[in-house]
């Protein structure tokens, strides 16, 4: 099963589109990366994807079905969203919000069920959150909200998980710690679209990345292929430049202020490497 | 904040609320002759039988389900509107139903229009206000202002009915509803009011959970699964009926729909599915006490609407205190 947007345009204003004309498909159990400037379209498009937004021109399909024509319920069954941190007005526990999640396979006036529980126990315990289904969720730091909401998308049992910014606002640890959980659920053939504005976590964790810009897809595939200094330079309009470690690490980033700490890299004969990326952004430039 | 054991008490309290309002007033009632007149056995002097069964049992029924209804539509309205500062007289639809009610005693129309009356400018209110909050970015304050302003606005047209109102048998009936009181609730009204708002109640009950997602941001209540738009709109029309309901028979009671879930969160927590039911109990039983202090506290009545006040405002400067120690946010 595919989510596919085909040819999507999306405006807020009339006259100025945010999206116009993205094509973009999303495979079963993939995880996807979605990077672009501010303002180019990354969350119009999650939402458009997502079922929460619908496009002024063009489809989005599940599988060969318009996603706009399935019910909220049917469509949340399929896809998950979830948000950027938010503080809910009341002091759920963190179980309860999890259990938000079995909504879609909930009917309109039942309440969670005993196996709803399970499920959304699991799906705590997938997110490292085993013992905290009893604490308030308005309590919990950035990070420990993240995965809770991330448990909540894991709850609903979608086969497509779209999240947005998941690494924003955390710590480095943080950071890693939610992108590689998300990656680890391609095993569990679900399939998820990530927007982050750092271009080495996209390289760290995405197989597939699209850059957007503008509201168009400027590039797409493979992550060491699209994210390069050249493409980012299009994108961006600022200098990157590629830096790769002794064990194969890689790293995008910013050129300003570069020299010295790549001359000691190059000192660490990782030099080439990195000499022939920023070569790369050279031409652009 | 999940005790079990704290629901046997929670249906208590109105029980004993009302059971005990029996035997208080003007003429004390004995322990005998109020269970032998709600066991329907003689030995009871007929005047007593009447006061105990006729008016005592009725008004605290009116009352127990007046203040469930307005406890239980105040936390639907808290939830749906992700607010906990609002009730429905702060959205301004008691003062809609107040003025639709007003409206129809003017017009000298049948009771059950008066209710529906009631019904439509309460809905009326409370569709100003969402719009009106919609147009500035709908944060807690604007709703609350929005609120206040159509609330206003109601209360001003009320006014003018009063002026028009004839001043002789008119305008005091308008007055002292307005002023809230049960005092002339009988078994008819008791009856109204049940069969009236079961459907109001009922929905409520039904779709407590659902009030859980509807409390998130609106995108993510659809991003799970959710109708928002027309799970919204159905329990704004349960809770106006409910509101319509209660304002018709006992006028403009405040405080109760505030106040009531404040109190259910801190006995059963946050959850929509306890705090309905919570709310519901804990408000019957706490407008069947002010009801009956209303009528014992003087020898005349107390006007209900006043006593709420009394105790309503430093019950609510209290949570917000509370609220404000606990590091909560009003955005």
């Amino acid at each position: 099963m595919t989510l596919s947007a085909r040819g999507i345009s999306y405006a807020y204003v009339p006259g100025k589109p945010v999206l116009h004309g993205v094509s973009l498909e999303i495979d079963a159990g993939e995880t996807l990366f979605l990077l672009g400037p501010n303002g180019s379209g990354k969350t119009t498009l999650l939402e458009c994807l997502g079922g929460l937004r619908r496009p002024r021109e063009g489809h989005v399909l599940l599988g060969d079905v318009d996603l706009y024509k399935l019910s909220p319920r049917e469509r949340a069954r399929s896809i998950g969203y979830v948000p950027q941190v938010h503080r809910p007005v009341f002091g759920y526990s963190v179980l309860e919000v999890v259990l938000m999640g079995r909504t879609p396979h909930l009917g309109t006036f039942s309440p969670p069920g005993r196996e709803d529980r399970r499920i959304a126990l699991d799906a705590l315990e997938a997110v490292g959150l085993s013992g905290y289904a009893g604490r308030p969720y308005t309590e919990l730091s950035g990070g420990e909200m993240r995965l809770v909401l991330i448990a909540r998308g894991l709850a609903q049992e979608a086969r497509f998980l779209l999240l947005d910014e998941p690494d924003a606002h955390l710590d480095p640890k943080h950071q890693h710690g939610v992108l590689s959980l998300v990656r680890g659920f391609s095993s569990r053939g679900l399939a998820t679209l990530v927007t982050t504005h750092n271009p080495t976590h996209a390289l760290l964790h995405a197989r597939r990345v699209a850059l957007l810009q503008g509201g168009s897809i400027l590039a797409r595939g493979p992550a060491e292929d699209v994210l390069t200094p050249g493409r980012l330079y299009e994108a961006y309009g600022m200098e990157f430049v590629l830096l790769v470690g002794e064990d194969g690490h890689r790293a995008l980033v910013p050129a300003q202020g570069i020299p010295s700490s790549a001359s000691t890299d190059r000192e660490r004969g990782t030099g080439s490497a990195s000499s022939r990326a920023s070569s790369e952004s050279l031409p652009a430039a | 904040m999940k005790r079990r054991g704290i629901w046997p008490a929670l249906v208590l309290f109105p029980v004993a609320a009302v059971f005990v309002s029996l035997f208080i007033g003007r003429y004390p009632m004995g322990l005998g002759e109020v269970v032998r007149s709600l066991l329907f056995l003689g030995g009871v002097p007929p005047t007593s039988r009447a006061l105990i069964l006729g008016v005592r049992l009725p008004r605290a029924l009116g009352a127990a389900l007046v203040g469930g209804y307005l406890a239980g539509a105040g936390a639907a309205f808290q939830g749906i509107f992700r607010n906990p500062l609002v009730d429905s007289r702060i959205l301004g639809v008691s003062a809609g139903a107040a003025f639709g009610a007003a409206l129809a005693l003017l017009l000298g129309i049948p009771w059950y229009l008066v209710e529906g009356f009631a019904f439509a400018f309460g809905l009326l209110a409370v569709f100003l206000v969402v719009l009106v909050a919609r147009r500035f970015g709908g944060s807690v304050l604007v709703l609350i202002i929005s609120g206040i302003l159509v609330g206003s606005l109601f209360s001003a047209f009320l006014g003018l009915i009063k002026y028009l109102a004839d001043p002789l048998d008119v305008l005091p009936a308008i007055t002292y509803w307005l002023l809230g009181s049960l005092s002339g609730t009988r078994w008819d009204a008791v009856g109204k009011l049940f069969v009236v708002c079961v459907m109001g109640a009922g929905a409520l009950l039904l779709l407590r959970w659902r009030l859980n997602v509807l409390s998130l941001d609106e995108r993510e209540a659809v991003a799970l699964g959710v109708n928002a738009t027309r799970l919204r709109t159905w329990v704004i029309l349960a809770g106006t009926l409910l509101v319509a309901a209660a304002v018709s028979q006992a006028g403009m009671i405040g405080w109760i729909g505030l106040i009531t879930p404040h109190a259910a969160r801190a006995l059963v927590g946050p959850d929509h599915s306890r705090v309905i039911p919570a709310s519901m109990l804990m408000g019957a039983g706490f407008l069947t006490v002010l009801d009956l202090l209303s009528r014992s506290l003087m020898a005349s009545e107390v006007p209900l609407g006043v006593l709420t006040g009394i105790v309503g405002v430093p019950a609510f400067l209290f949570l917000f205190m509370r609220h404000l120690a606990r590091g909560g946010g009003w955005r």
